[in-house]
């Protein structure tokens, strides 16, 4: 038995046939539970834009379906040049084009420089910008201590300078210490302050506890230094590139002017 | 009956593949910073440890010994992707936080470590067993950390506040260093004293 076990015939055998039989079963399930994943992947990402609209309550369960119904009702898709701060297209359109693919497609992107320490070397040149009746969503990434950080910072329409909402949705920061910027208490800190100082964003994260009165600044989390340092880049960037978006949009007052 | 009841119970406490076998440790500080995490990991692990062993030893006697390292990788790592499918399917948030360690189970040295040192030789009944019992032992040490940590690090167990923590208003200050891996060490050790305290014929000489 042994020594026909080891001939190199049954050594291809075996080989061969182990392969082909997990390989069976695991595309079989890669197969099957793919419109799962994707529709939980797009639950997600939708639940967080209603959370970041206002439209959605925390913790709150809701299914894909009434999720895509609600966007549909409520929100707005705009794409967005950020150079010119124009609207280039609007909904169904707006929705197929991908800033996170575009950012690593020459030609489509640009390289990110100035003073905001992103931690990312490029983005795409058009933006997504999810707008209600009472705000302005804008999406925002940038590195935190260990992990690109993704969120939302959500302005009032009316003023597109106080913040509604502030929150990320994808990060890998300790969990605990950088991680509490999940913490919907910490997020609630940003609701009521200012973005903007005349066209400069001035909202920050400080060390230690903000003055009430203090339009700018929020409470820093302790034990969190860097992905703090982090959060201010990242919102201070973002802030910085839709600038002239939110000028236009003032101006036009949301409407879709080309 | 005796036989199977021993294999199944011998390694969560007499021969646990943590405290005595000092396997799999990495995942072990990885994973329990939250009991939720912790259990989802240890019911993985026990999981794949369990069919993975059982797949190993129904085709022993035809593994050629040159291959078998790779054979039995290539039966661990197919349960391994089929977990993470699932989770990614069924319970998506979990599966965002435990990330790439369930992919990592591949390398968990108790996995390869049950498949070549007690499938090889044993039929597939009794190693079935063996996984699931050094998956439960991996499982008791992942989730007595998991609890200390995540009571003692961030005042809750199971997500469900226990501790009212200064952040979120209430008298409690968090330890952070119980949150960040080193802690974990410690624990582990704990255990493995506490362990071996008991069981005086597990030191080692």
């Amino acid at each position: 038995m042994s020594s026909k076990k080891d001939s190199t015939f049954q050594t291809f055998l075996v080989a061969f046939l182990t392969c082909a039989v997990c390989g069976v079963f695991v595309s079989t399930a890669a197969v099957m539970l793919r419109p799962l994943q994707v529709e939980n992947q797009e639950l997600f990402k939708n639940k967080n834009i209603l959370l970041a609209c206002g439209l959605l309550e925390r913790g709150e369960k809701i299914s894909a379906q009434k999720c895509r119904e609600i966007l549909d009702k409520e929100v707005r898709v705009l794409k967005v040049d950020f150079a010119t701060g124009k609207i280039v297209a609007e909904g169904a359109e707006a929705l197929k084009y991908d800033e996170r693919l575009a950012a690593k497609t020459p030609g489509q992107n640009v390289s990110i420089s100035g003073p905001y320490k992103l931690g990312l070397t490029s983005r795409g040149r058009f933006g997504t910008v999810y707008a209600t009746k009472d705000r302005v969503v804008l999406p925002i990434v940038g590195k935190g201590l260990w992990s690109v950080m993704s969120g939302f910072i959500a302005l009032d329409s009316e003023s597109l300078n106080t913040v509604e909402c502030l929150l990320f949705y994808d990060h890998a920061e300790t969990a605990g210490l950088g991680g509490e910027i999940e913490n919907p208490r910490w997020q609630n800190a940003w609701v009521g302050k200012s973005a903007f100082e005349g066209n400069t964003p001035k909202i920050h994260v400080i060390k230690g506890v903000a003055p009430k009165d203090s339009p700018f600044e929020v409470d820093g989390i302790s034990g969190s230094t860097l992905t703090c340092n982090g959060v201010n880049a990242t919102v201070g960037y973002w802030l910085s590139q839709y600038r002239p978006f939110l000028t236009k949009y003032a101006e036009n007052k949301g409407e879709n002017v080309q | 009956m005796k036989k199977y009841y021993d294999i199944l119970f011998a390694p969560i406490f007499k021969n646990n593949p943590v405290a005595l076998q000092v396997l799999g440790i990495c995942s072990a500080l990885a994973v329990t910073t939250k009991l939720e995490t912790a259990l989802t990991m240890s019911l993985a692990v026990t999981f794949v440890t369990a069919f993975s062993c059982m797949a190993v030893s129904s085709i022993r006697k035809f593994i050629p010994d040159s291959i078998r390292m790779i054979v039995q990788m290539i039966i661990i790592a197919s349960f391994v992707i089929m977990v993470d499918l699932v989770l990614k399917a069924r319970a998506y948030e979990i599966s965002r936080q435990l990330s790439v360690f369930v992919g990592l189970i591949i390398t968990n040295c108790i996995v390869m470590g049950r498949a070549e040192a007690y499938a090889m030789k044993n039929p597939p009944v009794e190693s079935f067993l063996d996984g699931i019992g050094n998956g439960l032992g991996y499982s008791l040490v992942l989730l007595v950390v998991a609890a200390i940590r995540e009571l003692v690090g961030s005042g809750k167990l199971f997500g469900q506040t226990i501790f009212l923590t200064v952040n979120d208003g209430g008298w409690y200050q968090p330890w952070g260093i119980m949150l960040l891996a080193p802690s974990a060490f410690f624990l582990i050790g704990f255990f493995i004293w506490v362990l071996r305290t008991f069981r005086p014929e597990q030191i080692e000489e």
